[in-house]
């Protein structure tokens, strides 16, 4: 393994993080709401401790093969040929996450800045920026996830100006809504706390004692949580619930009602940060997507492989242009990632219980 | 091979900067505050006010004007499509900062005709709503002395009065979050043209029933207290009382006094039969800032006068409680805590009905802390 394709525990907080943080952020309360009604924020702390359930599950897998990729662990376990259809789906999975960035971003921007640009410019220009950045190597791709982690502050700093009108009232009666329904809550988080699963892939990658990897992703799907928790909050309290049922974005709303004398629309300030956390989202995606499709191809390097996704990416993405076919993908691609994503790491860690397969030969340091 | 690179890089930048959302403030013309009005056929007249500035003649020297541009529509989306083909540029209400309803319109569903703001993501949510007595659009045609703009006119007398806690906050995003729900509604300045039409004032707040106007209005006093009662406090509020009572009218009889702290405890009860009670109690510390009776060395004095205060000032929370409920306007959000503290006693409640039939009791107490630099 070359040095450069290593990245330290720091970096992967980070890396975990940006991927999970992107085009979410700003529908998620009204998506929670939807179903669990002002205990939407009750759903997202559910979701993050079933997170941390998939995140174990994650890090035993990657221990018993600590230098291998969801990509490589899959011909071992189920077979070469199974293994290698299996391979292809993962990548096509990761990458229709590639093109569920493109489609949200593209047309998110089309509704609330760049109404009468097409909306294709929109998104091949974050494919060509997401295609530059792919080709690096991992450490590159999660220095930048590391850098860009500040503008979460801003972020932190515009939302907290929202709870000087913020009425708490909202959020009683507490827990009313009913424990299950609150479950399936969590469940429409789905979208939202997707990427953690980056570690299937980059896990290997990751330097240090297997106990600091834990650590790690643990703190990063601590911060998520918080955040996104946070988000919830402050939108459950700052919109009255019959208005958060007709406000799709409710953070964008939110920060558009704030004015500071010169800056009248402040979403376009939050805009332009959230773009950079969707890029890292891309980025993310696109990098893991390229390593499926260079280990189905045999190939040691991912690069050659990111204008591909990128393009097949992209062709989605400017196919699916109304909000019912949107919706319709949302739904098949957060469906189709729990099963992948969530539950086949799971049968894979029995089969490797099972029938006592595990790497060999290495150490895990 | 470098020099090509740099070369394409620049090009690069060329085509970068898209055009097609471009929007020159050259080309569009900034509505800063609009009035609608219901005709009696039915019918939306909607006016908005453009300031702009012209290149005086040959001094140079930029003149203000401004320009009212007024159309009959359906809608008010299609009236600023009729006022767009009347004015050079395209309409822009990004930088709207008041939108003045008349009386006949806001008794209609006014979400009705505020969607277009909601919707559409370039308008300025912090413009201030308010209602006109009449019609708005007489207003909106004011002229002012010295040709200032209505917009900075009216947003600067709101400013000064809401540091007077005579007028609220509200915007229209706030108000929007009220207005659709059940436990809340809403108050917003209510305006008044002078008799010889020369100027404006604000005569208190008009109160909103859900979507509607009541038609009632509390006067400026009974705002004062209004937003005392709702734990909102601007720089000062202040109250003139009579406090002696003589045969003859004398300035000698009244006391003027400014709210230095308060302290507001709202308690909603539901009792076992089902009875809803809300209690408000206020905390006054108060200044005196005019008592020209000047007797406030004394002892007994000001006990006394914080005795009377208090009842006065009872009194005057009972009639503006007495008056939102009338007006069916839960502006406290009495009917929110019902939702919050006992949701199951919510369930079975007609707010429309039961919220002018439960008992709200205020209690004022006074405390007089400080009588300026006399005595």
């Amino acid at each position: 393994m070359k040095s450069e394709h290593t990245i330290t525990q720091g970096q992967l907080v980070f890396y975990i993080i940006q991927t999970q943080i992107g085009i979410a952020l700003l529908s998620l309360p009204y998506t929670l709401f939807k179903v669990s009604k002002q205990d939407a924020w009750i759903s997202i702390l559910i979701a993050g401790i079933f997170v941390q359930i998939f995140l174990v599950i994650f890090w035993l897998l990657n221990s018993r093969f600590p230098t291998l990729t969801i990509y490589e662990i899959l011909p071992k376990l189920i077979g070469k040929i199974l293994g290698k259809v299996m391979v292809f789906l993962y990548a096509f999975q990761f990458t229709l996450f590639s093109s569920a960035v493109l489609i949200f971003y593209g047309h998110l921007l089309k509704i609330w800045v760049l109404e009468n640009t097409p909306i294709f410019v929109v998104i091949l220009l974050l494919v060509f920026t997401g295609v530059y950045l792919g080709k690096q190597n991992l450490r590159i791709i999660a220095r930048f996830s590391v850098f860009v982690s500040f503008f979460l502050l801003v972020l932190f700093v515009l939302v907290a100006l929202s709870f000087k009108d913020a009425n708490f009232l909202y959020l009683l009666p507490m827990a009313k809504t009913g424990w299950f329904t609150i479950l399936k809550g969590s469940k429409e988080a789905t979208l939202a706390i997707l990427g953690f699963d980056a570690y299937l892939v980059i896990g290997p990658f990751v330097q240090g004692p297997a106990k600091g990897k834990l650590k790690a992703v643990t703190i990063a799907n601590l911060f998520v949580t918080l955040f996104y928790t946070y988000l919830v909050v402050a939108s459950l309290a700052y919109f009255s619930p019959e208005e958060m049922k007709i406000i799709p974005e409710p953070i964008l709303y939110l920060i558009k009602s704030f004015s500071f004398g010169v800056v009248e629309r402040t979403d376009l300030v939050f805009i332009s940060i959230w773009m950079v956390m969707v890029t890292t989202s891309f980025v993310n995606y696109l990098y893991i997507a390229s390593t499926g499709v260079a280990t189905l191809f045999g190939q040691p390097s991912h690069s050659k492989f990111v204008p591909y996704v990128a393009g097949v990416a992209a062709l989605i993405a400017l196919f699916i242009d109304n909000r019912e076919t949107i919706k319709f993908f949302t739904k098949f691609v957060t469906n189709a990632g729990m099963v992948l994503v969530l539950f086949l790491p799971l049968i894979l860690l029995l089969i490797s219980y099972l029938t006592r397969k595990k790497e060999t030969g290495v150490k895990n340091y | 091979m470098k020099g090509l690179k740099y070369l394409l890089v620049l090009l690069c930048l060329l085509f970068l900067s898209g055009c097609w959302d471009q929007n020159p403030l050259k080309d569009s013309s900034l509505a800063m505050a609009s009035s609608s009005d219901l005709r009696s056929d039915g019918k939306l007249l909607y006016a908005a006010s453009f300031p702009r500035s012209t290149q005086g003649g040959k001094g140079g020297s930029q003149q203000q004007i401004v320009e009212i541009v007024s159309a009959t529509a359906n809608t008010p989306r299609e009236a600023q499509m009729k006022i767009d083909s009347k004015i050079s540029g395209t309409f822009d209400s990004s930088k709207l900062r008041v939108l003045l309803i008349g009386e006949a319109l806001a008794k209609q569903d006014i979400n009705l005709f505020l969607d277009v703001l909601y919707r559409n993501p370039k308008t300025a949510l912090s413009a201030r709503p308010a209602v006109v007595e009449g019609m708005a659009i007489d207003l909106i045609n004011l002229k002012l002395i010295g040709g200032e703009e209505i917009s900075k006119y009216l947003i600067n007398s709101m400013q000064s009065l809401q540091d007077l806690t005579i007028v609220n906050h509200e915007n229209i995003e706030s108000i929007f979050a009220k207005m659709l729900d059940p436990g809340q509604d809403f108050l917003i300045p209510y305006i008044k043209l002078d008799k010889n039409k020369s100027r404006a004032s604000v005569k208190g707040l008009a109160m909103f029933h859900g979507n509607k106007y009541s038609g009632k209005h509390l006067t400026v006093d009974q705002s004062i207290m209004y937003h005392l009662m709702e734990n909102e406090k601007g720089k000062m509020a202040r109250f003139t009382k009579k406090v002696i009572s003589s045969p003859r009218p004398s300035m000698n009889n009244y006391i003027t006094v400014n709210v230095k702290k308060m302290k507001r405890k709202l308690k909603v009860e539901v009792k076992k039969s089902g009875e809803i009670n809300a209690h408000i109690h206020l905390n006054l510390k108060m200044d005196v800032i005019e008592y020209p009776h000047n007797r406030l060395a004394s002892k007994e004095e000001i006990p006394k006068l914080n005795e009377m205060l208090s009842k006065e000032l009872t009194k005057e929370a009972k009639t503006v409680i007495k008056k939102i409920q009338e007006a069916n306007c839960d502006g406290l959000g009495i009917g929110r805590r019902i939702i919050a503290f006992y949701p199951n006693r919510w369930k079975k409640l007609n707010w429309e009905v039961d919220y002018p039939k439960i008992q709200i009791i205020p209690s004022v107490h006074v405390e007089i802390i400080s009588h300026g630099i006399t005595d």
